[in-house]
């Protein structure tokens, strides 16, 4: 009785009858969190969207808005726009082909590199290989190394092969990193998927290879999807290895070229910098928007499973 | 005709589980179920049927053909998974024509045999839904379906309806009989559900540890259980086991359990010495009430099943627990003294330090001759 007491006075009690609360105290501070959290959201992604929104502003201004700036500058009038940036970028540079090249080079050697992690992902969710283990280990450390550091080892292979100003040394390179991350989100999702489908594909009549492809492919299509476009990235924006290896004009990359565009003789150009950005951009904006459906099942199934 | 036939069969997975030994052979057309608890190796069986895991060593056979090393999609036998294993982005119709475009059919037959199987399974209105987009019995259907549409030499089934509510698996267990005679199709089915094995099977095979310990017509099973584990694994609610003493006495033995005692023939008993411990095993529905000299005990439940009832027992000697099922309409009330006798069953005897039958005594012989 005395310990009741005690209890209820120290306000530890937490039976409903004896509390001193009303019930709309709960439902305050339950707004009051949806509210903070809210406000600390939007600030966020403030914070997010700010820069994107400078940079299209950018784009659009004349020459050289990022000398004065100002309040103005982030709200200009809309007369003041214009697409100057984007036409002379389009014109007066062979956008065109680096946009060729670079998809050429990207496209090849990401779908040669998912291929192969394909092969790769599924013998390592599905055989018994031996020292499996440590290959997984191995390939996880090598690709906690950033892309860079592997540039100048790069360059000196290539350039004994013979590979400088073509592009199977760059596939080779890109397609290499590719597998590595994608070899191991191929295999993680496979992990995931049970083998009754390929065993009753196997009973159905197919080869054990068979069944792997014709049942594990079509099931594993979200997590191939985000392998490609994971994958596509990287080489895309690269510029420290595709700059070594890369000097014949007809050969550059829309990194290259940008960089040769906004090197110009007047000094960096930032509405052509911004323009330039942008429209590399859109390709990369495209290919998400279609395909945001399987990257958020890529991102989950990899990560929870 | 297909029958086969497993010589000496094992699977060691170096861990001391597995398969060791397993010799059968199942007939053509039979319904052949392979019974025990989880963990005793009917999968593993199952899938060196299938071709789906490696045989250690023994020998599989299909009539005369040896089979052993086949690989899966040589061997013409379907299955049906515990989970189905639809795939997932076929419609039902692409998954019962997945086994057939392999095969090379023409597409009219295609069409002819979808029809006519989806017809017989009642599964024709659901056709082009996604296996994700219907209901478990109804992709327990298409399971079955697409083992079926091929007409393969072997049915194999591992718990395919252990992933059912109950209704739908009493339901589905009649289609499934109907269906295998229709089809006549040689069967095994794996299931550690006793009254599945015993309402489906033509004949069970009871594994335990990795072996087959009985094989037998299923009524044979239960009313001729050849080990404890049988006997207490087969029958629900399971068979009631009591301590008991066998002690010989002149040409006949005299068995004592519970504060009752009764006395056997000899020649009844497989014992090698005069007096030993003894489990007693009988089953709930076998235990009728009497008058006097049986085993003294209370009722602690009831479970009223609507026509039937679930009586528990508290034996008033050791407190041990003893299970009757019974339709009789002589109810007592919780609590009250009565006595109870296996007079409407078998009363088995199963040695104390093994697994092994001793005897098996007809109660309905006993009711007058009880002391
Ligand atoms: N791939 C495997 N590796 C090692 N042990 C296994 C493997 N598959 C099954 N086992 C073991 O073999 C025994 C039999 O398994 P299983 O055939 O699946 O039993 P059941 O189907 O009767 O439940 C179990 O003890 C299980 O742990
Ligand atoms: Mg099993």
């Amino acid at each position: 009785m005395e310990k009741y007491q005690l209890d209820s006075k120290s306000g530890s009690n937490l039976t409903v009858l004896e509390s001193t609360f009303k019930n709309s105290y709960f439902r305050r501070i339950r707004l009051l969190k949806r509210l903070l959290s809210h406000i600390f959201l939007i600030l966020v992604s403030v914070f997010a969207v700010f820069p994107v929104y400078y940079i299209v502003i950018t784009s659009l201004s004349p020459i050289p808005a990022l000398i004065d700036v100002s309040a103005k500058s982030i709200l200009p009038a809309i007369s003041t726009l214009t697409l100057a940036n984007y036409r002379q970028i389009i014109y007066d540079y062979p956008f065109g082909t680096w946009l060729k090249n670079t998809l050429f080079l990207t496209g090849t050697s990401t779908v040669l590199g998912v291929m192969l992690a394909l092969t790769s992902g599924i013998a390592m969710s599905r055989m018994l290989i031996p020292g499996k283990k440590a290959l997984l280990y191995m390939m996880l450390i090598i690709s906690t190394f950033p892309f860079v550091i592997m540039v100048i080892p790069f360059y000196f292979m290539f350039s004994s092969l013979h590979l400088v100003n073509s592009y199977v040394g760059l596939i080779i390179a890109y397609s290499a990193g590719a597998v590595i991350f994608s070899s191991w989100l191929i295999k993680n999702y496979a992990d995931s998927i049970p083998r009754d489908y390929e065993e009753a594909a196997q009973l159905d009549g197919y080869s054990r290879t068979g069944a792997l492809f014709r049942v594990l492919l079509p099931i594993a299509k979200p997590v191939i999807i985000f392998a490609l476009i994971i994958s596509f990235i990287g080489p895309y924006t690269d510029y420290a290895l595709v700059s070594v290896l890369i000097d014949k004009p007809h050969l550059y990359t829309l990194t290259i070229g940008m960089y040769s565009v906004v090197d110009g003789t007047l000094g960096m150009n930032y509405g052509t910098f911004s323009a330039f950005a942008l429209l590399m951009g859109l390709p990369i904006f495209i290919i998400f928007f279609v395909f945001q459906r399987y990257l958020s099942s890529g991102f989950s199934l990899s990560m929870y499973k | 005709m297909v029958r086969l036939r497993l010589e000496n069969v094992v699977k060691d997975y170096g861990n001391g589980m597995g398969v060791e030994g397993v010799s059968l052979e199942i007939e053509d057309g039979e319904f052949f179920v392979i019974l025990g608890p989880s963990g005793s190796g009917k999968t593993t069986t199952l899938r060196m049927i299938a071709g789906l895991e490696t045989v250690d060593s023994g020998r599989i056979f299909v009539d005369n053909t040896e089979i052993t090393d086949f690989p899966p999609n040589w061997k013409n036998m379907a299955m049906v998974f515990q989970n189905y294993a639809l795939y997932p982005f076929l419609s039902v119709r692409q998954n019962l024509e997945f086994p057939l475009k392999k095969r090379k059919v023409k597409k009219e037959e295609i069409d002819i045999k979808i029809e006519k199987i989806s017809k017989t399974l009642g599964i024709t209105e659901i056709l082009d839904s996604k296996p994700g987009q219907i209901s478990g019995g109804q992709r327990q259907r298409v399971a079955l379906g697409r083992a079926l549409i091929r007409e393969p030499l072997l049915f194999l089934m591992d718990e395919p309806l252990s992933n059912l509510d109950a209704k739908l698996r009493t339901s589905m267990r009649a289609e499934l009989k109907r269906l295998q005679k229709e089809f006549a199709i040689t069967t095994v089915y794996v299931t550690h559900d006793q009254i599945e094995a015993m309402t489906l099977a033509d004949r069970v095979a009871v594994m335990n540890k990795g072996r087959i310990v009985q094989l037998g017509k299923p009524d044979d099973i239960y009313n001729n259980p050849n080990s404890y584990f049988v006997a207490t694994f087969v029958g629900d609610p399971q068979m009631n086991i009591l301590k008991g003493r066998l002690e010989k006495q002149g040409k006949k033995f005299s068995l004592t359990f519970s504060g009752c005692s009764i006395s056997i023939d000899s020649s009844d008993i497989q014992a090698d010495s005069n007096s030993l411990d003894v489990r007693v095993g009988f089953r709930p529905e076998a235990i009728t009430r009497v008058d006097s000299n049986g085993i003294s005990a209370r009722i602690s439940v009831i479970q009223d099943l609507g026509n039937r009832r679930l009586e528990h027992y508290s034996v008033s000697e050791d407190g041990s627990e003893v299970i009757r099922y019974t339709a009789d309409d002589n109810t007592s009330s919780i609590g009250a003294p009565v006595q109870i006798f296996p007079g409407e069953g078998y009363i088995y005897l199963f040695r104390e330090d093994s697994d092994k039958l001793i005897g098996r005594i007809d109660g309905r012989s006993l009711r007058d001759f009880r002391s």
